[in-house]
């Protein structure tokens, strides 16, 4: 069934710029998403299992308003504000590109959770509670008309979709969270950045606002947001997180983190590339190019080399989230073109949710059966399951772009942007397309891969075969809407993926040039042969080395740079503790303390009571000296100390002065003694070292202590002396 | 907003005097009646609130209250309450009465309960008289009123560490005083007067201008826990018992931060600061106090002292607020001083409840609490995504307006510090939250068994903690978002525009 393009878009629809209309509508829808998750909640709370019938039919609910939305929206958009709400007012939009990936998330929404209702065992509730969460700020992601209500419900979607990925609650779940979660809120903290930057050019934070950024504060806030989003969407060199969190997750969680959820980085990511002026457009499409051709590259390198099912199709979700964002490139660089670039872009986001979000089940089925996730142990592990097989064999022809598949379609209008680019004369371009269909031809080979493991090698054991009815209808669903989008890509690029392109700005002259992309046209099979072949033949020589291979990877990897990240971080903080226990005033308390111990020893020396002492001394000398000078006792002397000679008494005048000075020497001598002793023995008794020395008898301590300060006297006298002497030389 | 009108009003001393009066009535009744002051004391407090709440109507019609006391007290005390002094005082008496309220379980069975509750009552007379204070004399008085019999509830343990902590905070609040008092005498010398409200007292730059600026910087930065006088904070908050701790580190913290912003506006006034650049200093000490209190806060894994010093690092974000001068960063700044008081009692008592439930104070033995005391924890995560910043929470708002009040005032770099913040409570609020409910320690939390071991807190102590845990979300998520208005015309007011 060869369908041209031009046979399904009789004419291409010219759109013009439409003022919103004011209304409930978009509100409407969010506020029926946020009140399903209480009832969710209370029907888990009622009885366990009705938590998975309630969150099936809210997404169910949810899914049939927006297709009815999808058909009946005009081509204005339907605008909501409220204002006031968190400070700044929410804006909501029923835009065409916000519905696009609203549908295509709730579509694998519903999907995910019937599948979910017989695999999730433990904790059935809080799982299905923010699970139905997790889709209401998907919703109002979407339906979001503004960036500022875009980072809102970004920050919901990332903080509710932590606990699927730690839903299994073991140490690897948790590891796999963290990360998951604090990059997610470094991501909304570079968003809040970007933000902050934009309103400060603009003014405001308008998804089109009248002046176009530019300059270095523009590149900013354009590299600010996009940087936040790359963390979401799993960019190298932001990607190292995705196959960790991912499979850590239960497997239908998974498939809505790979699906759905790392789409809503995409549509950020092609929303701030819209803000761009057309001179630095050119710039940013070359930068975005090259992460993407490195984004695809490397995650379907490390895809082909992984073991673990789960991590595998985590690293083909890197890949092709590579191959994405290589048409959102193409579409800023083709600059008024770029409408095939965009719509190559977004057929692969719808291609991709479905085809990831039904291996991912898929696999979850083959796990229930076979509870391993290794390739090697998983050899014909799904060979009694017939439906899955057959749904298994086209989700994966449609990641590996085999014709007549939706993958395919999306692939090829990736490549003719890329052509086209090239046609153009953007330079670099040739090498571009040649890493793409390399890229391509990895997709291939690891999609094969999985097939022949799981499907057509030979079993190790018997395994019981059969699926639930609840499997079959999915297997049968997802690969019929794959099938569906595979054999009439036209139909649904027209009917789906061009208004959402025309919602993004991209006029009517680039959307009829998406008329002559032949699908089925002979050069497009061509191309899309030639990785398919390649692909195959790397598969075969992989098969036959048993996939023994010895990437030159380096040695060390973005885990290591987090490890160290972290690592720094906490040595900071360390510093920071250390730091602030020198802030402690403690010292100040020591230092006091013991400044005021010196001056209570300072203070005895000025004690009163030794003046005191002192000053009685020098009155009782005063008064025997005072004494002896009396003349009167002079002469009455022999009859005071009774001395018997009269003769002895007239011995003369010199004779008594000499016996009075005697006495007063005698004094003195006594009061400097006394005095020093005095000191001393406060030495002694305030130093215990020398009292236990001083066992001798008291009296010679007194002798040694007159000793020590005649000693002292005599050296401080000739210190006096030497430096008078030094000081007058001078 | 130029056209405010004063409007004369007893209203301001009567919410003073009241818990005042009743501090000393709940004393003595506690002699005899434990029960009766129990509820005394919560009537006292309810009564402030709606004293506080009765000035709306004036406030709202653009009103400012003027009451002077000379009848009352000798001493030349006046009240002026405008948008920003009622609206600290009604959010502090709101969570003072919800922490008396959580009081009468928690401390059942304590010892020292009567001066427990006489002086809980007592710091609140302080707090109402610091944010309605008129003058910057009766703003001292209040200050010491509430800041010295606080060291009462910080003993209240009387263990060793508990009169270490409380003589570390005497003596550096004594300090803080001297350097107040230092400044109040200078800005006299200056201006002739002490009245706020006015566009500011002190004409011109001097050096004894600075000196003045300074000692307020010291004296208000003791109190708000600035870095590096926040030393005493770490110790004091988290010996205390959790309603005490609650409201040193929701309400009475913020009472250093006020009495900046009054000083910083209306005492030297945006012209003569603009013009010396002397804000640039209280800038670069409150980033210090964000990134130091923040980063100290990943180190510890007690988990009162982890809130401790996480109150220092949104004291940070307060300070950096009024230090970046331009329209937006104050709202954001007098909404900050809302959303954090809510959000961090919410978190001590929170705390509180942990502690008294499980016994555990260790943040690592945390695993599977939130099985347990799922209502509390629920409201604990609420509290710190509000404090982290997270949509759809207060801080969020207040964040934002913060950082674009950076953009505003042309210094974009310090939005930079917010969004480190920001990280950092990240870094540190969410372990709590992740090890409460999705630690493997948990009890195998299988369908319907979470219920099985439920030992949630006396309905007494919860219903405060949700109370404040919905201050969190309510406001932020109704379109009448009624302190953010008040915010946004304190801000203008204060700017005089």
């Amino acid at each position: 069934m060869l369908v041209s393009l031009t046979d399904c878009l009789p004419t291409a629809p010219v759109i013009p710029a439409a003022s919103p209309t004011p209304g409930m509508l978009p509100l409407v829808v969010l506020l029926a998403a946020l009140v399903a998750v209480p009832l969710v909640a209370l029907a888990g709370a009622w009885r366990g299992h009705r938590a998975a019938d309630l969150g099936l039919v809210a997404a169910l609910t949810l899914l049939g308003t927006l297709a009815v939305l999808w058909v009946t929206a005009g081509e204005s958009q339907v605008a909501s504000r409220v204002p006031g709400v968190l400070g700044q007012g929410l804006d909501f939009a029923l835009h065409r590109p916000g519905l696009m990936f609203a549908l295509v998330s709730t579509g694998l929404w519903a999907a995910a959770t019937a599948f979910a209702a017989g695999y999730v065992s433990r904790a059935r509730t809080r799982y299905f509670v923010f699970s139905t969460l997790c889709l209401a700020g998907n919703l109002g992601f979407y339906l979001a008309g503004d960036f500022f209500t875009l980072f809102v419900f970004f920050e919901l979607v990332s903080l509710a979709s932590y606990a699927l990925v730690v839903h299994e609650q073991d140490e690897e779940a948790l590891a796999a969270g963290r990360l998951y979660l604090y990059l997610g809120i470094l991501g909304g903290l570079s968003i809040l950045g970007g933000l902050l930057v934009l309103g400060s050019i603009t003014g405001g934070t308008a998804f089109a606002p009248e002046v176009k950024l530019a300059g270095r504060a523009g590149g900013l806030a354009v590299a600010l947001l996009v940087l936040g989003f790359a963390v979401k969407a799993g960019l190298v060199p932001l990607h190292f997180w995705l196959p960790r969190a991912h499979p850590a997750a239960p497997t239908p969680a998974s498939a809505l983190l790979s699906g759905v959820v790392i789409k809503t980085g995409i549509y950020g990511i092609a929303r701030t590339l819209g803000l761009l002026a057309a001179d630095q457009a050119a710039v940013a499409g070359q930068l975005v190019l090259w992460v993407a051709a490195a984004t695809m590259l490397l995650g379907g390198t490390l895809a082909l080399c992984e073991v673990n099912v789960k991590r595998l199709l985590a690293y083909s979700s890197v890949s092709q989230i590579g191959f994405i964002t290589c048409g959102l490139a193409c579409a800023l660089l083709l600059a008024d073109d770029g409408a095939i670039g965009m719509a190559g872009a977004l057929f692969h986001v719808f291609n991709h949710a479905f085809f990831k979000g039904t291996l991912f089940m898929l696999v979850g089925m083959v796990y229930l059966r076979a509870h391993r996730l290794e390739l090697t142990s998983l050899r014909g592990a799904g060979r009694g399951l017939p439906l899955v097989g057959a749904a298994f064999l086209v989700a994966a022809a449609g990641m590996a772009g085999v014709p007549g598949s939706g993958g395919y379609a999306s692939k090829t209008l990736l490549h003719e942007a890329l052509v086209e680019a090239a046609h153009i004369g953007v330079p670099g371009l040739g090498l571009a397309e040649v890493l793409f269909k390399a890229a391509a031809a990895l997709t291939v080979a690891y999609a094969a891969r999985l097939c022949y493991v799981l499907f057509i090698s030979r079993p190790e054991e018997r395994r019981p075969g059969g699926e639930r009815p609840v499997e079959q209808g999915l297997t049968l669903g997802l690969g019929g809407l794959m099938l569906a989008v595979g054999l009439r890509p036209g139909l649904w690029l027209e009917r789906l993926v061009l208004p959402a392109v025309t919602g993004l700005g991209y006029g009517g002259k680039a959307i009829e040039h998406l008329g002559h992309v032949e699908f089925f046209g002979l050069a497009a099979i061509k191309g899309a042969l030639w990785p398919l072949a390649l692909g195959l033949a790397l598969f075969g020589y992989l098969l036959r080395r048993d996939f023994r291979v010895a990437l030159p990877l380096p040695g060390w990897s973005m885990a290591r740079v987090v490890t160290a990240v972290t690592r720094g971080g906490e040595a900071a903080c360390r510093l920071a503790e250390r730091l602030d226990a020198m802030l402690d005033p403690s010292w100040v308390a020591r230092w006091g303390g013991a400044l005021c111990h010196l001056v209570g020893r300072l203070d005895t020396i000025f004690d009163p009571a030794r003046a005191l002492r002192y000053g009685e001394d020098a009155c009782r000398i005063a008064r025997e000296f005072d004494a002896a000078m009396d003349p009167e006792r002079a002469l009455f002397r022999p009859e005071v100390e009774g001395a018997p000679s009269g003769v002895d008494a007239a011995a003369g005048w010199p004779a008594r002065w000499f016996d009075r000075l005697a006495h007063a020497l005698r004094a003195f001598g006594g009061w400097v003694k006394s005095a020093v002793s005095d000191a001393l023995g406060q030495v002694v008794r305030a130093d215990p070292t020398l009292g236990e020395k001083s066992e001798a008898p008291p009296g010679r301590m007194s002798l040694m202590n007159l000793n020590v300060a005649g000693m002292m006297i005599v050296s401080v006298v000739v210190v006096a002396l030497l430096l008078l002497v030094v000081l007058s030389g001078r | 907003m130029s056209s405010t009108f004063e409007i004369a009003s007893c209203l301001p001393v009567v919410a003073v005097m009241l818990p005042l009066v009743g501090a000393a009535a709940a004393y003595l009744v506690g002699l005899r009646w434990g029960l009766l002051r129990n509820w005394l004391c919560c009537a006292v407090t309810a009564g402030s609130l709606a004293l506080c709440l009765a000035m709306y109507p004036d406030i709202a019609r653009g009103g400012v209250l003027v009451a002077r006391a000379a009848v009352l007290l000798p001493l030349g005390i006046s009240f002026r309450v405008d948008v920003l002094g009622f609206l600290l005082a009604t959010v502090s008496a709101a969570i003072w009465f919800l922490a008396t309220l959580y009081s009468l379980e928690y401390m059942r069975g304590e010892h020292g309960v009567n001066r427990y509750y006489a002086f809980l009552v007592l710091t609140l007379a302080g707090s109402l008289g610091t944010f309605l204070a008129g003058d910057l004399l009766t703003l001292f008085i209040f200050f010491e009123l509430m800041s010295l019999p606080a060291a009462v509830l910080v003993i209240h343990e009387e263990t060793q560490e508990a009169v270490r902590a409380a003589l570390k905070y005497l003596f550096m609040t004594i300090g803080g005083s001297l350097f107040f008092f230092f400044s109040m005498v200078a800005t006299y010398q200056f201006a002739g007067s002490v009245a706020l409200g006015g566009r500011g007292l002190v004409g011109e730059a001097s050096t004894l201008a600075f000196l003045t600026f300074m000692g307020f910087v010291v004296a208000f930065g003791i109190k708000a826990g600035m870095v590096p006088l926040h030393v005493w904070l770490p110790d004091a908050h988290p010996v205390a018992p959790s309603p005490a701790s609650a409201l040193l580190s929701g309400v009475m913290i913020k009472t250093g931060a006020y009495g900046m912003l009054r000083v910083m506006y209306e005492i030297f006034g945006l012209d003569l600061l603009r013009q010396t650049g002397w804000p640039s200093v209280l800038l670069g000490l409150s980033v210090a106090t964000i990134l130091l209190g923040s980063m100290v806060a990943v180190t510890q894994f007690d988990l009162k002292r982890r809130l401790a010093y996480s109150s220092v690092g949104q004291m940070g974000c307060i300070l950096l607020g009024m230090s970046l001068m331009s329209e937006r960063a104050l709202t954001g700044d007098v909404f900050h001083f809302f959303a954090d008081a809510v959000a961090k009692s919410c978190l001590f008592l929170c705390a509180g409840v942990i502690m008294k439930e499980t016994g555990k104070r260790d943040i690592r033995q945390f695993g599977g609490i939130g099985h347990r005391l799922p209502i509390t924890m629920a409201c604990f995560a609420i509290a710190a995504f509000t404090l982290v910043g997270i949509p759809p929470f207060n801080g969020f708002i207040s964040k934002l307006q913060l950082s674009l009040g950076a953009f505003d005032a042309g210094m974009p770099g310090y939005a930079l510090a917010l969004l480190a913040s920001s990280m950092l409570n990240a870094v540190y609020y969410l372990p709590i939250v992740i090890t409460a409910f999705f630690d493997r320690a948990a009890p195998a939390a299988a369908n319907g068994a979470g219920r099985r071991r439920l030992a949630e807190a006396h309905p007494t102590m919860l219903a405060p903690i949700v109370v404040l845990a919905l201050g969190c979300a309510v406001f932020a998520l109704s379109s009448e978002n009624w302190p953010l208005r008040l915010s946004e015309t304190a801000a203008r007011l204060l700017l005089r525009r």
